[in-house]
């Protein structure tokens, strides 16, 4: 990963909550918080070194790093995240639901238990998440919710039915909650994100000629970064993004427009 | 003033030995489309969530017969059933028409979570479970057409359902499109009949987001458009979002 240079501190003292956090886009977007100033509670699904990995890096930044393992989907975790931001920052700024699973393949052949633990961890632990800070961030006057949708939730892949189905649903729920949450100070928006090399897209991406498709069907002609999604989730957390609400942030080099 | 009667372009016998499964029978626009698709000619099997089986059978009767089930649609195992049962008694299904709508009130953000799953699992998991099931009646057939209908109102969780039909069925149209089935949604909005139950300051409000044709629709203008995507009209048109809302999205 590129080192990150702070020029600004737009999230200083703020306590940042993350999902599915230990690698990949969440972990970009941890070290993007912690170098701008955020103190963060990291969540996790079982990958405990690489969570600690990703703990001590925003430490080694100077800020503080609160793990919380488990799914999402677990009726208790949103409770923990809450309670581990409010007990150790005595905040909750913002919130960033990016943990997600795929379950790809057809339809037609699909388990309804493929089917059901793609809404359960997508759909329904985001909804947990979300309504889990609503009362502490109404008390503040103030928050930020980020959720994380896809390309996908905008146009979806042969093969990505159940991914898609809950990436779009992630998009009505952004905008239904902006509009229950504005009047309260809380801006809600999404984030869409392409191709990314990610450990998610790993298997897909060491087939032979599938990288290079995904490269050549984004007219920016390559694959996006940790980091650019990154970027584009601390815009939408940040006072530059003050009118900006119930908006789907498209960062897919041109994928779909 | 029944606008649909009068200006329909479409012969009759257009979907002439069709066979279309429609569900969310019993309610408003699912009934018109269900008349709809029968003047046209098509064979019905119509399928209804428990609380509607009265209303479904007097439409069934009313058509002059049709098959007539009824399933929980967030059970994935009695939606198979159901599906099964009309390929066999009716030897084919060319047309499923998702049509269980939801009118649920409430805001999510304090909605519990049982009430958030069971109109997920109804209105998002069900609409998928009929889809999952059509898809291999139609391969057979290598033809068929899916039409899945989103509440475009917003509040509570029907953005939310809408929004994953929506990108549900671009998805699927793409795996789709080489067996000959096509997958559409089509979105509708309040039905002015709906409108009566409103209290004046619910009805100003509605007014307010009222589109650019200034007025709500009707149940079988609803119909119209899902004929449209039903019929070889719309041989060309596959994942698409239609709007028969008056100009909401």
């Amino acid at each position: 990963m590129s080192a990150r240079t702070a020029t600004r501190q737009r999230f200083l003292g703020q306590a940042v909550i993350i999902t599915g956090a230990s690698r990949g886009i969440g972990k970009a977007i941890a070290l993007a918080f912690a170098t701008e100033g955020a103190d963060i509670v990291l969540n996790y699904g079982s990958n405990e070194e690489a969570a600690r990995q990703a703990a001590s890096e925003v430490e080694a930044l100077g800020r503080r790093c609160v793990l919380v393992p488990g799914s999402v989907a677990s009726p208790e975790v949103p409770d923990q995240l809450r309670g581990a931001a409010l007990a150790s920052f005595g905040r909750v700024d913002v919130l960033v639901n990016n943990a997600g699973i795929s379950r790809d393949g057809h339809l037609m052949l699909l388990q309804p238990a493929a089917w059901r633990e793609t809404m359960d961890v997508n759909l329904h632990g985001t909804l947990a998440c979300c309504q889990a800070v609503i009362p502490a961030m109404k008390r503040q006057g103030h928050g930020i919710i980020i959720n994380m949708s896809s390309s996908a939730g905008l146009r979806g892949r042969a093969g990505q039915v159940p991914y898609a189905a809950t990436k779009g649903a992630l998009i009505g729920l952004t905008q239904t909650l902006a509009a229950e949450l504005g009047p309260h100070g809380i801006r809600v928006n999404c984030v869409a994100p392409g191709f990314v090399e990610t450990d998610m897209v790993a298997g897909l991406m060491s087939r032979p000629g599938v990288r290079e498709g995904f490269i050549q069907s984004t007219p920016i002609r390559r694959l996006g970064t940790v980091e650019d999604v990154a970027n584009a989730t601390l815009f939408l957390a940040s006072p530059e993004s003050a009118y900006v609400v119930g908006d789907v942030l498209r960062v897919n080099g041109g994928l779909v427009m | 003033m029944n606008h649909a009667e009068t200006t329909t372009p479409f012969v009759q016998g257009l979907l002439h030995a069709h066979v279309a499964l429609v569900t969310g029978a019993g309610q408003p626009v699912a009934n018109a489309i269900a008349r709809r698709l029968a003047r046209a000619g098509a064979r019905l099997a119509l399928v209804s969530s428990p609380e509607h089986e009265r209303e479904t059978a007097a439409l069934a009767k009313e058509l002059g017969g049709a098959l007539v089930m009824n399933c929980e649609a967030s059970d994935a195992q009695a939606v198979g059933a159901v599906v099964r049962r009309t390929a066999t008694e009716l030897e084919r299904i060319d047309l499923l028409v998702n049509a269980d709508l939801s009118r649920e009130p409430g805001a999510l953000s304090d909605l519990p979570p049982e009430k958030w799953k069971a109109l997920l699992g109804r209105h998002l998991s069900g609409a998928a479970w009929f889809c999952k099931e059509v898809i291999r009646p139609m391969m057979r057939q290598r033809s068929g057409r899916i039409i899945n209908l989103v509440d475009a109102t917003s509040g509570g969780t029907r953005r939310v359902a809408a929004e994953g039909l929506t990108a549900m069925t671009r998805a699927l149209a793409n795996e789709l499109s080489r067996q000959g089935i096509s997958v559409n949604t089509l979105a509708v909005h309040f039905l002015e009949a709906e409108t009566r139950h409103l209290s004046p300051e619910q009805r100003k409000r509605l007014d307010g987001e009222l589109g650019p044709l200034g007025r709500l629709g009707s149940a079988e203008e609803v119909a119209e458009a899902a004929l449209f995507l039903a019929s070889s009209a719309a041989n060309l048109t596959t994942g698409q979002r239609l709007s028969a809302t008056g100009g909401p999205a």
